[in-house]
Order: C-alpha cells, then sequence, then structure tokens
C-alpha cells in the first residue's frame, strides 16, 4: 500500500496529523517532552491562559469515578504574557502547531488576549467559553447563543491567527451554540469540554473537590462526544477538532467518522503520557488495515440509519 | 533520573498485618532510578481510571518494593495480584528526601507514613534515629527493618500497647532536645506533619515533609494535586511536581 497521508488541514493550518493534546491535559508540554517527540504530534493546546496570572481552586481538585474523572483545577495558570516570554519559546523548538486555549472574565479579556496572542508565535487560537470550573466567566458564556455569537465576532475582529470556539456540552442544544459561533465568524470548533458533575463523599457527607463540582472527562463521556461531534458536524460548515473520552486509536477514528477532522487526547494521557502518540499509531494502523489512504476521508464517514 | 511506564512482573506479594499490604516488582532500571522519598503511580486495573500514588518503600538489587494500606478499590486490586503477574507502573516520580546532608537526621513516620522513610534511614545507617508511630501493636510493620539499620529506633503507639504510648512527634521531641540533627525527615498524617513543623521550628532544625494530595496524573499536568505556598498565599504548589517532599516553611500545612 501507497505512503498514508494523514495531514489535516483546520482553518488554514496544516497538522501533520489529526492527533492533538487537549487544553488542561498538557501543560505546557515541558512534562510530557520527557516522554515522547512533541514533533510526533499534529498540534498542542496548552493550558488554558488568562490575562492575568490565576492561582486556581483549592484542593481536592480532582475525584475519580467511574471510567473517568473529575476535575475543578479552575484555570490555574502562569498568565498570557509569562507564557509567551517562559514557555512558548520552548514549545516553538519543536515541529508541531500551537493552539493557544484562553479563557476570559469578560469580552474584553479575550480581545486582549487574541490581541496579545495574534502578535505572539502560536499557531491559533482556541477560544474557552467552556470551563465549568471557575465562577466568573467561562462557561457562562459558552451556554448562551447570543453572547457565544458576540465573543466570537469580538475576537474575530481583532484576532490575526484562526479562532477555535470551544464550546461546552452543558447545553440543551449545541447545535444552536456552534451556529452561533459559526456566524460570529469561527474558523473551527472543538467540542467537547467537559460535562459538569459532582462526587460525595459518603463518610464525612461533603463533595470530595473543594469547589463541590468539577467537570467529567474520561471514556465515560466519550459516547456523548461522539454525539454531539455529529450533531455539530450536520449543523455548520467548518472544521471540529473532537474530543471527550478519546483513549484508543479506534476511539480516535469514530470520533473522526462522526465528524472531526482532528481529534484531541485529554484524560488519557494523563493516566498513560503516551497515550497521544498510541493513538495516532492505532489511527495509522486502522487506515493501514482497512485501506484508507488519506485520513481526511474519514471525517463524517458514518452514514447514519 | 528519567522516568517512563514500565510492565513490571512481581517478583512477590506479601501481607504484612490488618489491611497492610507489601508488593515487590522486578524492574533493573527503575531500581536503578528510584531515589528515596520518591513514589510511583501503579495501574490498579480495569475498574479504576486513575493510577494510584504509593510511595516507594524499597529498592533490593533490581526489586522495587512498596507498602500500601486496602482503602479502596484500586489498592484492593493490588492486594490481589500474585507473583508472577504484571503490574504497569509509571516512575519513579516527584523529588524524593535529599540524603547528602552531612550530620545526624531523625526520620519521624506516623501510620503508613513510616515507609517512605526506610530507604532514607538504610542510607543513612547509624547517623539516623528514627521515631516510628503506630496505632496499636497489629499493625507494627517494618520497624524490625528500621532497628537493622538506624542508630536508635523510638517506637510509639497510640494505646501503649508497644513501645511508648502517645503519638511519635511527642517522642522526638526527648531525642531532638539530647542531640544535634541536621534534619528532620517526616511523613505522616497532616496534625503529625504539623507538629513535625511546630517542633523543628522551635529547635530551629530544618524539616523536610512529604505531603498527600488527592492526585491524578502525578507528573506535574493536571495541577490537580495542589497545596498553598507559605511564602505566596497566591500560589499553589503540587505534590507530585514540587514535591511530594517540602521543606515544612515551604508550604501551608
Amino acid at each position: 500500500m501507497s505512503k498514508l497521508n494523514t495531514a489535516v488541514n483546520i482553518a488554514g493550518v496544516e497538522f501533520k496529523n489529526p492527533i492533538v493534546t487537549a487544553s488542561g491535559t498538557f501543560g505546557f508540554g515541558r512534562e510530557f517532552s520527557e516522554f515522547f517527540d512533541l514533533s510526533q504530534l499534529g498540534a498542542v493546546s496548552v493550558k488554558g491562559l488568562t490575562l492575568k496570572p490565576k492561582a486556581g481552586n483549592p484542593p481536592p481538585r480532582a475525584a475519580e469515578s467511574a471510567s473517568g474523572m473529575l476535575n475543578s483545577v479552575g484555570l490555574q495558570n502562569p498568565g498570557v504574557e509569562s507564557f509567551i516570554k517562559d514557555e512558548l519559546p520552548f514549545l516553538r523548538g519543536f515541529d508541531t502547531k500551537i493552539i493557544a486555549n484562553m479563557a476570559g472574565n469578560t469580552v474584553e479579556d479575550y480581545v486582549e488576549m487574541a490581541r496579545i496572542l495574534s502578535d505572539s508565535d502560536v499557531d491559533m487560537l482556541e477560544v474557552n467559553i467552556s470551563c465549568p470550573n471557575v465562577k466568573e466567566g467561562g462557561v457562562a458564556f459558552g451556554v448562551d447563543e447570543r453572547s457565544v455569537y458576540e465573543v466570537t465576532k469580538s475576537v474575530k475582529a481583532v484576532a490575526k491567527k484562526p479562532v477555535i470556539i470551544k464550546l461546552s456540552p452543558n447545553v440543551t442544544d449545541i447545535k444552536k451554540m456552534a451556529r452561533a459561533a459559526e456566524s460570529g465568524g469561527a474558523d473551527a470548533l472543538s467540542l467537547i469540554n467537559t460535562l459538569l458533575g459532582m462526587r460525595i463523599d459518603i463518610k464525612t457527607r461533603r463533595p470530595i473537590l473543594k469547589n463541590n463540582t468539577g467537570g467529567l472527562s474520561g471514556p465515560a463521556v466519550f459516547p456523548i462526544a461522539v454525539r454531539m461531534v455529529h450533531d455539530v458536524y450536520e449543523t455548520v460548515n467548518i472544521p471540529i477538532i473532537g474530543m471527550g473520552g478519546v483513549a484508543r486509536g479506534e476511539d480516535a477514528v469514530e470520533l473522526m467518522m462522526a465528524g472531526a477532522s482532528a481529534v484531541a487526547v485529554g484524560s488519557a494521557a494523563l493516566v498513560n503520557p503516551l497515550a497521544p502518540i498510541e493513538i495516532k499509531r492505532g489511527l495509522e494502523k486502522f487506515m493501514e488495515e482497512n485501506d484508507v489512504c488519506d485520513v481526511t476521508a474519514l471525517t463524517g464517514a458514518a452514514r447514519m440509519w | 533520573m528519567s522516568k517512563a511506564t514500565y510492565n513490571a512482573e512481581i517478583a512477590a506479594k506479601r501481607w504484612h498485618a490488618g489491611n497492610i499490604y507489601e508488593i515487590i516488582i522486578e524492574c533493573e532500571q527503575l531500581a536503578h532510578d528510584c531515589r528515596p522519598g520518591q513514589f510511583l503511580q501503579v495501574d490498579c486495573g480495569d475498574g479504576t481510571f486513575l493510577r494510584r500514588p504509593i510511595s516507594i518503600y524499597n529498592v533490593d538489587g533490581a526489586r522495587v518494593s512498596m507498602i500500601f494500606e486496602v482503602r479502596g478499590r484500586g489498592t484492593r486490586y493490588l492486594s490481589q495480584l500474585k507473583a508472577g503477574e504484571y503490574l504497569n507502573v509509571l516512575g519513579p516520580l516527584g523529588n524524593g528526601f535529599d540524603t547528602d546532608i552531612d550530620g545526624d537526621i531523625l526520620v519521624i513516620g506516623g501510620g503508613l507514613g513510616v515507609f517512605p522513610l526506610y530507604m532514607v534511614a538504610k542510607s543513612k545507617g547509624k547517623s539516623c534515629d528514627a521515631v516510628l508511630g503506630y496505632k496499636t501493636e497489629r499493625v507494627l510493620v517494618s520497624h524490625d527493618r528500621f532497628a537493622d539499620v538506624c542508630r536508635e529506633v523510638v517506637i510509639t503507639t497510640d494505646d501503649g500497647s508497644y513501645g511508648v504510648q502517645g503519638t511519635a512527634v511527642a517522642a522526638a521531641h526527648s531525642l531532638v532536645v539530647n542531640h544535634h540533627y541536621k534534619a528532620i525527615f517526616a511523613c505522616g498524617p497532616l496534625p503529625m506533619l504539623k507538629a513535625v513543623h511546630a517542633l523543628a521550628c522551635k529547635y530551629n532544625i530544618p524539616a523536610w515533609v512529604s505531603l498527600e494530595e488527592r492526585m491524578a496524573c502525578g507528573f506535574g499536568v493536571c495541577l490537580a494535586c495542589a497545596v498553598k505556598s507559605r511564602e505566596n498565599e497566591e500560589e499553589y504548589l503540587h505534590v507530585c511536581k514540587h514535591g511530594p517532599v517540602f521543606n515544612s516553611k515551604e508550604v501551608m500545612l
């Protein structure tokens, strides 16, 4: 069989393969670089950035659940300026695309960050309007069509890089949010962020997480991701970076068949740091065994009954 | 010292007392890389999603051992494994105890916190004294191994069923008064570590404490295992990356 084409094009940016690391599970790449060469990845999405440094939520910040976990980290990060100065040069040393994930409390925050990051060496901007763990904002923008539209339009007005809008699954109809982002000018979408959940310690009768609630991720959410990616794929004409519980190469194939053009790996890499690479190999193996020469042929390949 | 995942063969699994078990794996590279006070992230089978962080008890040749208590699904799975089966571990992780300090040191362990101190005691030998606190005589584990390597070992039990009745830190007090320790290394429940910090401050001895916090990845990316910095209350440090061993003045206990 001839050479596989694994490259995908997301809003004009070419990823050498569809495998991306999901924001919040990858830090800024330093820790993972001890396990594998980051140049093997299609793209990386860095830890969610805020305008000013953010301490995050008090611990405990993690709780296990069946086939997954809850987290309430609360966007702990060194701030956008420190990212550009201290972290970006290291990441730029690898041959991979860099997606800057940003979260704000106000539309002005997003606009300001988009302005700052547009002048930096990142390849794309990912607008996080779906973090469930910060009280002030994040998800507040992602659950209302008008604010999705407003944030998208405002960011697009200043951004000099392609803009990805990261959607929340904690909505009644994700198609409406996807449409709002597309009409606001989004170049691509990423979904799903975590689902809001809670665990209670039955001995202490208190939630395990100090924040009470947290975002559920891991294989438990995978079928929801597949359904939502499919719904959004049928609704919009911009590319989708699919994520949510992807743990094996076959999961990446499935999410692409549902409509994703690229696939991000999150929680699986917290358990097995080599997961992104193993998933990439699994995807290639599927292509070889099933005579898929071009990975882009998988996107939306599922036929509904 | 590089971290990696290993599929290691189980050389032995032992029951010690109560719910306390030891698991010994054969893994030459890992054994070579492990330092006192570091930990492993252990895959606990299909019934769990996250790995479980377990401290390293001992390294002997190519063998690495961990002593743990059955507390939930993951540790129950571990307790049921048998020699000859395989265990997937990620490590070694975290920063251990700095055993290069010249002069005498004191280790203070409480409950399961005794076990991460054994390699410290072994490497310091006769320049190390130990105070080991247990609930009761029935759960006395590994105290004889400390006695083999340390200069002086004091055992305390909460109920007085063995050794000195009372807490480990109370017993440590008289040792501290009568010796010139260059450092205290401690591991155990939070109230004990607070008392160690107070003792260390009172006698102006640097103390290093090994902390626990709910953890997901274990290698510094998820930022779950946060502990507040004492220097800057707006800042969180992370047990897996900056610890698990901290100077007691570095963190809010």
